[in-house]
């Protein structure tokens, strides 16, 4: 494990002069923090709101997803977030701004969950989930799952199967469950291919937690198994790359992912172009052409509800800023 | 005398800071730097004159400055329900 985080370290020092917002955007901005300290070097005020923010949250959630397990009968599996932040060295380390819950009825859960007192939020339709809930006066967004969030051009594991083999979760939160490490790193792979390939330092450093100590050889069977068989090799090669032995420099960190060991945010043009090559990781021929056009088909396309002027006025405006720095929220943030 | 912290009063700290969370209302409490040594004195079983010791040495201020100080923050505290005489 404390290799992870001396590679992780290195990443850091070897970028020179991090901006603050960089940092923000590939999530690591906690951990560098923690690094500019260790030096004795001023830490930014955005990373020192993240800090404080970071520290609400580990008082929070808790006290969340108790109050989630005293609404609701039947398992909970709880994803990523505070899951995945239990296996840092602080779990204040790793921020996150949902609570994301894997339920048998996620239709159901939200209703009993509205009942128990949870709001609401109405936002655009995501089909993996319900819309957003919150608790008047607390720090965090709970979002219950239809199905855990997936490579789009993917079907994930079956709710069934996950439910078959959860198992307690690291947070300690009595009655609330979780995948165990090798599911749960090859879901925090899925979810971060979802948006990009490699998209951000943060979720390298996941994976490699979640993963550390497990069998690699068993790690590949079930992310062929499960289809991400190619996903699963380049996000590897590519820890190992960053984290473990920067002499194994990888093609993709010298080529369409050289954001990740500069840690810069892409650019608008480096955004939409690595969205597009997603489906190039798919395990076959024929799906991987499918999964390309319907990747570019949704980059292209609407979001639901929106009209198309508004759609072509954010083309024209992605266009202007084609080498801009891309925004750090992605089409289902 | 000493205080505790009740059961549904959560807390933590960040650098020198203090978090608190109330459970029954869902309400935050930030405490800084001098309140966070205050803070920490009593949780850990201090009377206010021992937090005032505390303050006094970290903030070179003079005791009477300091006890005054921690007096009203933890009658702010106790009457916010967020500690509470330990039981003898």
């Amino acid at each position: 494990m404390n290799a992870i985080w001396d590679g992780l370290d290195r990443v850091l020092d070897d970028a020179h002069d991090v901006a603050p917002v960089d940092a923000v955007a590939h999530g690591v901005h906690l951990l560098a923090a923690r690094r500019w300290r260790a030096q004795g070097r001023p830490v930014p005020i955005e990373w020192l709101a993240g800090e404080r923010a970071a520290t609400v949250l580990a008082l929070t959630f808790p006290v969340l997803l108790a109050r989630i397990r005293a609404a609701l009968d039947g398992p909970i599996i709880l994803l990523k977030g505070p899951e995945v932040a239990a296996h840092y060295p602080d779990p204040a380390l790793r921020a996150y701004g949902d609570l994301d819950i894997l339920v048998p009825d996620a239709a159901a859960a939200q209703r009993q969950l509205v009942a128990a007192g949870f709001i609401e939020l109405i936002d655009y339709e995501i089909a993996h989930q319900q819309h957003p809930l919150m608790w008047r006066g607390m720090q965090l967004l709970i979002e219950v799952h239809n199905f855990p969030s997936w490579l789009r051009w993917m079907t994930p594991p079956s709710n069934e199967r996950l439910f078959e083999i959860a198992a307690p979760s690291a947070t300690g939160v009595c009655g609330i469950d979780t995948l165990p490490r090798p599911e749960h790193a090859l879901l925090m792979a899925a979810h971060s291919w979802r948006h990009t390939p490699l998209r951000r330092l943060i979720d390298l450093v996941d994976v490699a937690v979640m993963a550390d100590g497990l069998s690699p050889d068993c790690l590949a069977d079930l992310a062929a198994e499960w289809g991400l068989g190619p996903v699963w090799a380049t996000t590897v090669q590519t820890i190992d790359a960053l984290f473990i032995d920067p002499s194994r420099r990888s093609l993709p960190l010298r080529t369409w992912a050289r954001h990740l060991p500069a840690v810069r945010d892409r650019t608008v043009v480096e955004k939409h172009v690595t969205y597009w090559i997603g489906g190039f990781w798919a395990p076959t021929p024929m799906a991987k052409m499918k999964a390309t056009a319907a990747l570019v088909g949704d980059d292209l396309s609407p979001l639901r509800g929106e009209p198309w002027r508004s759609k072509m006025t954010r083309i024209g405006r992605a266009a202007r800023h084609a080498f801009d720095r891309a925004t750090p929220r992605s089409r289902d943030d | 005398m000493s205080f505790r912290v009740p059961d549904h009063v959560h807390h933590r700290g960040v650098h020198g800071e203090v978090v608190i969370l109330d459970t029954k209302t869902d309400r935050y409490l930030g405490l800084n730097s001098s309140g966070a040594v205050i803070w920490e004195a009593l949780v850990n079983g201090g009377s206010p004159a021992d937090a005032a010791d505390r303050v006094a040495e970290r903030f070179v201020v003079s005791k009477d400055v300091a006890q005054h100080d921690v007096d009203a923050l933890v009658q702010d505290l106790v009457r916010l329900r967020l500690l509470e005489p330990a039981q003898m």
